[in-house]
């Protein structure tokens, strides 16, 4: 849950923000939320799979960086081993906020900070502010983030609930031989049904394709070639 | 409280009276100065003013026929039987707290108050019409010279709120009950008392003296802003036009209150709000030395308040830049080169 206080440029002036990626600063976990609006970046280094949230019950995509938990394949000790790390993650310790006018009741925006967070400092990393109270430029990258995934998130959900309305998801299960011989497989996720995809009527297809959904679909399938490429991380690391 | 600490018996000046004005006629009208007009009987035809006149209920059941009971924002208030929306005396807090209800509700708390002897403050302050009431414009309108005006709606029992200014032009028509406004020229603002800019009831700086109540040894110059006030009571169907920043106080007097009012800006929408300029004023100019700061004031002047395009005619007009005519492409590029200056 963390210790989320609202971010302003007066309590949090001396603030930075340690960039590095490591296990202390917590890197070290196995997937990360990901949303359509990137699925574009992600599918060039990581698997989009479908998952069912524990909490909530409802589908969301994950980016996998591993096979177990806490295991982040992507991670080294020179730290992140690919050019883009998914926005949930990258976002660091920030969220979007609703503060609620006592007066009005209407509901603003705002950036909430997690003060427990281990990246959160005062003498090293990133400042989020400018000398005098403006916004550093890794700020307003956060702010850029915070806003792609908040888009994100309304855009997923049509995505998904178009995806059950199609029954276009269907469990995988993949087994996976490693170097050592181990055995191991791969559940709980879920992919796109690519014969149930290619029976749909030209109309539905036409629909998809409007919304943005098809080609968010094809990312996904296209992301999956990236399974082989986390399995040779992972008998790397085994070998080392 | 006696009668000479309470500002409407110590007003003289009424506002100008415009009589004859018609609906169809009242936008060139309201332009002809910049002065606050009264229009006699302007909204009389409006349904909602003749159910209103008729009885309680009847403007009840008007307005519960109306409703789609959206959300809206309402002010109560236990311990202000006057009905006075502001600060409590040491400015930690307001007289009201504001609670968001479906209007249907608001409805039913407004009428729990009708007939009662000391009523309580139920008070629907600027509330979009056309979100709160979709349809009553459709029976409920007036042209007014902008084509896309801000409607709201301010449904109450007995209300008082301080005088303050606002930024648009204000025609405000009274629907029902009995309203009294008390207006003062923007430059009355060193004689008003004005509270904190950025701690506000509602938005808006307001005047810290309490017009029931006038304490003149706290507040000695308010006698010179009341020489300079002008006074209109108004009924159901009158209305009153309020000039962009122009203070004004009003009072809800009856035990039924509605006003609708129109705000449009004779300016352009890509303007930044002047308000904006002033705060950066506050950072930026009040505090430097006495002789730059008055150099500066000779520059705004130039550029700025006493502006005359003939003053840079020896500029090439493809060249004049930040200081030759906007539009809304050149505002955008002036508009991120003050952003990228404040953020420092």
């Amino acid at each position: 849950m963390g210790n989320h206080v609202m971010l302003n440029n007066v309590d949090h002036q001396a603030v930075k923000i340690i960039t590095d990626r490591s296990e202390a600063l917590g890197d070290q976990i196995q997937a990360v939320v990901t949303f359509p609006n990137e699925y574009r970046a992600v599918q060039a280094h990581y698997p989009i799979f479908f998952q069912k949230d524990a909490q909530s019950d409802q589908f969301l995509s994950v980016a996998l960086l591993g096979f177990e938990q806490g295991e982040n394949l992507f991670l080294s000790d020179q730290g992140w081993t690919v050019p883009y790390i998914p926005m949930m993650h990258e976002k660091g310790p920030f969220l979007i906020g609703k503060k609620v006018d006592s007066q009005t009741g209407e509901e603003t925006g705002v950036i909430t900070l997690d003060m427990d967070d281990p990246r959160v400092n005062e003498t090293q990393g990133e400042s989020l502010f400018l000398e005098f109270g403006g916004n550093s430029p890794y700020l307003e990258k956060i702010i850029h983030i915070l806003d792609a995934a908040r888009q994100g998130v309304e855009v997923q959900k049509g995505f998904i609930d178009c995806l059950i309305a199609h029954d276009l998801l269907e469990p995988l299960n993949v087994d996976i031989t490693l170097n050592d011989g181990s055995e191991n497989r791969l559940s709980g996720y879920y992919v796109v049904h690519e014969d149930k995809l290619k029976a749909l009527p030209a109309a539905v297809i036409k629909d998809l394709s409007d919304q943005g959904f098809l080609e968010a679909i094809y990312m996904t399938l296209a992301s999956q070639s990236q399974l082989q490429g986390l399995v040779e991380r992972k008998n790397a690391k085994i070998s080392s | 409280m006696t009668s000479d600490t309470q500002a409407h018996t110590l007003i003289e000046n009424s506002v100008r009276e415009l009589v004859d004005v018609t609906p169809a006629t009242v936008a060139e009208d309201m332009l002809r100065g910049n002065q606050p007009v009264v229009f006699r009987g302007l909204v009389k035809d409006w349904p909602v003013v003749q159910a209103a006149t008729q009885s309680y209920e009847r403007f009840h059941e008007y307005l519960k026929a109306l409703s789609v009971n959206s959300l809206v924002n309402v002010s109560t208030a236990d311990k202000s039987p006057t009905g006075y929306v502001s600060y409590n005396e040491n400015l930690t807090g307001l007289t009201a707290k504001i609670a968001r209800m479906p209007f249907d509700q608001m409805l039913d708390l407004l009428s729990a108050e009708q007939g009662r002897p000391n009523s309580s403050l139920v008070y629907m302050g600027s509330t979009t019409a056309d979100t709160c009431l979709p349809a009553f414009r459709q029976e409920n309108d007036l042209p007014v010279p902008s084509d896309h005006p801000l409607v709201s709606l301010w449904l109450g029992t007995q209300t008082r709120i301080p005088a303050h200014y606002d930024l648009p032009d204000n025609l405000a028509c009274v629907a029902a009950g009995k309203r009294r406004f008390i207006l003062f020229p923007p430059e009355q603002v060193e004689n008003l008392y004005v509270g904190p800019l950025d701690y506000t009831p509602a938005g808006q700086s307001v005047s810290m003296v309490d017009f029931h109540a006038i304490d003149f040894d706290r507040f000695p110059k308010f006698k010179t802003a009341l020489d300079h006030a002008v006074i209109t009571e108004l009924d159901a169907g009158d209305a009153i036009f309020i000039p962009s920043m122009w203070w004004h106080h009003i009072e809800g007097l009856a035990p039924y209150n509605l006003l609708v009012n129109y705000w449009w800006r004779q300016s352009p929408a890509y303007m930044g709000p002047p308000q904006a300029a002033l705060e950066h004023a506050l950072l930026s100019l009040r505090d430097l030395p006495p002789a730059q700061k008055q150099a500066w004031k000779t520059l705004f002047d130039h550029y700025v308040f006493d502006h005359k395009a003939e003053n840079f005619n020896h500029i090439p007009e493809e060249k004049q830049g930040i200081i030759g005519p906007h539009d809304d492409q050149s505002a955008r590029r002036l508009r991120a080169a003050v952003l990228q200056k404040l953020n420092r």
